[in-house]
């Protein structure tokens, strides 16, 4: 199938002309470490643009113009003229002075020497705190043990260049998406508002600006303990397809079965919706999407759809929905207004 | 690869250097663009390993290949370059198999009038406004926003021509890079 490469493609063509940034190289060695036919797609695509820029270099390098401008660089007159050293034979006159002298330099060079020594050492055992800004789109970061983190568009990440020997620890405003390298001996513990997540070694997803005031904690495989700063003896487990939600309001952290099967659209751009009322819907694509789409008359806000996409462009889902339940699509500016004859 | 007479030189003078640079300047710009993916910054690499050669040209062994000493130093710039414009990433780089200096083919270029008829052939096959868009970006080393501001359009629809046409040019010359894959692996073998 072509359209679900569509992003390879681009990503690839953007990697080799030169274009990708590196979190989009980032992106691409995440996507050829995860399945092999991305990687054959890859080699295909190097083999091919090799070729191009074999036969453009071939064609568009004029051989006698780089000679010309190298020789203009180069002094080729120049004779290496031998040096003749001359050896003086008469002994120095004033020994003792010279002695002392000779002693002065070495131990300034001592000095010196201790001196740096001493910045180097404060300079390299500096441990300073890194912070992550993710602006108006997602970042993802490695962390300094190898965990990786992805943050969703207006979060910020603060963590120490170097972690503490007995525990990892950040701390986290907005949402983002961690996976957390395995290690028993240092356990993972992300600050988030008022609550603390502590981790062995785990995938999971952390919100601090969820709906309601609420701290939201979600967990997709391992095991994940999730407790108030103040009060870390009550604990609150979770297991993968978990949810924990943590009121800032009643101070208290509820548990539940994650319900809502997009929590990760952000992120991948898959979303499932069975029977989902258009006006939700498309909340969500605003989310996902960070557009601005609104519906002109309320009569199409309930109509009910059911679909699935798969990293698909926003337009690309909108003309699924225009297909699906008679929608007209009216792009003013940086915003989009649907409107329709209602659902029968 | 068998050894050219130049690669094992006495002494290096300035006619040598002029044949050395002269044989060996496309293909080492072929190995740094591999890697720096822009061929402007591929020569300008190139040319400052000559000189570095030209300067050291008494200190260096030169009982050992001469190209070696060249693809060490273009190979060290190259991923400097990288890691200067922060598009350093070691998977990447182990995907396209160039994290060796010196594998055997890594300058060896195979283009025959024949590939660059078929090259032509193909470009001459997409939409015009695509092939401008593969031209500019090519031939004259423009980025995307450059492109797009010359040619009045947006960088989406850039990125969307430029892909389709190396995905025409991926159809096109898939039969020749089996051929050039095999000849390589061939020659590499002695």
């Amino acid at each position: 199938m072509k359209t679900d490469s569509t992003y390879l493609n681009d990503l690839i063509t953007r990697y080799f002309s030169g274009e990708a940034t590196s979190e989009e190289i980032l992106a691409l060695s995440g996507l050829l470490n995860s399945d092999p036919e991305n990687q054959k797609l890859f080699d295909e695509y190097k083999n091919t643009w090799n070729i191009v820029e074999q036969a453009n270099i071939e064609t568009s390098i004029d051989i006698d113009a780089e000679w010309d401008k190298i020789s203009s660089k180069i002094d080729f007159t120049a004779e290496e003229k031998e040096e003749t050293k001359i050896f003086k034979l008469v002994p120095d006159k004033k020994p003792k002075r010279n002695f002392y002298y000779q002693l002065l330099k070495i131990a300034a060079v001592f000095i010196l020497f201790a001196i740096s020594a001493i910045f180097i050492f404060n300079y390299l055992n500096k441990t300073e705190n890194k912070k992550v800004v993710a602006e108006n789109k997602s970042v993802e970061s490695i962390l300094p043990d190898g965990s990786s983190v992805t943050l969703n568009a207006g979060t910020t990440l603060e963590y120490p260049d170097k972690f503490d020997k007995n525990k990892r620890s950040v701390k986290l405003n907005g949402e983002a998406y961690f996976n957390v390298k395995h290690d028993e001996t240092k356990p993972f513990i992300i600050s988030a508002d008022d609550v603390m997540v502590e981790v062995l070694g785990t995938s999971f997803y952390v919100n601090t600006n969820a709906a309601n005031g609420m701290v939201e904690v979600i967990l997709t495989s391992g095991r994940v303990a999730v407790y108030r700063k103040d009060k870390p003896s009550e604990k609150v487990i979770l297991q993968p397809g978990e949810k924990a939600e943590f009121s800032k309001t009643s101070q208290t952290i509820t548990k539940s079965t994650n319900e809502d099967e997009n929590y990760m659209a952000w992120k991948t751009k898959k979303m499932v919706f069975n029977d989902e009322k258009l006006a939700d819907i498309i909340q969500m694509l605003n989310k996902v999407y960070r557009s601005d789409i609104r519906l002109k008359n309320n009569n199409m806000a309930d109509c009910r759809v059911t679909a699935s996409f798969d990293n698909q462009s926003l337009d690309a889902v909108l003309n699924v929905l225009k297909a699906t339940v008679d929608l007209n699509i009216n792009k003013t500016g940086s915003s989009i207004e649907l409107s329709g004859n209602g659902c029968k | 690869m068998t050894q050219e007479p130049e690669n094992n030189i006495k002494t290096l003078d300035k006619a040598t250097f002029e044949l050395l640079f002269k044989s060996n300047f496309k293909g080492l710009c072929y190995f740094a663009q591999k890697y720096v993916k822009d061929i402007e910054t591929s020569k300008e690499i190139v040319q400052d390993a000559f000189i570095s050669l030209w300067e050291k040209r008494q200190t260096i062994d030169l009982s050992k290949p001469v190209k070696s000493y060249l693809t060490t130093i273009i190979y060290n710039k190259s991923l400097n370059y990288l890691r200067d414009h922060k598009k350093f990433d070691r998977d990447i780089l182990g995907f396209e198999n160039l994290l060796h200096e010196n594998t055997p083919d890594s300058d060896t270029r195979i283009i025959t009038a024949e590939i660059t008829q078929r090259i032509n052939d193909a470009l001459a096959e997409l939409p015009e406004k695509c092939r401008e868009v593969f031209l500019l970006s090519r031939h004259e080393n423009l980025k995307y926003q450059e492109i797009a501001d010359q040619l009045q359009i947006s960088v989406k629809t850039v990125e969307t021509q430029m892909s389709k046409a190396l995905q025409h040019m991926r159809v096109r010359l898939a039969e020749y890079i089996t051929i050039i894959l095999l000849i390589l692996s061939a020659i590499c073998k002695n």
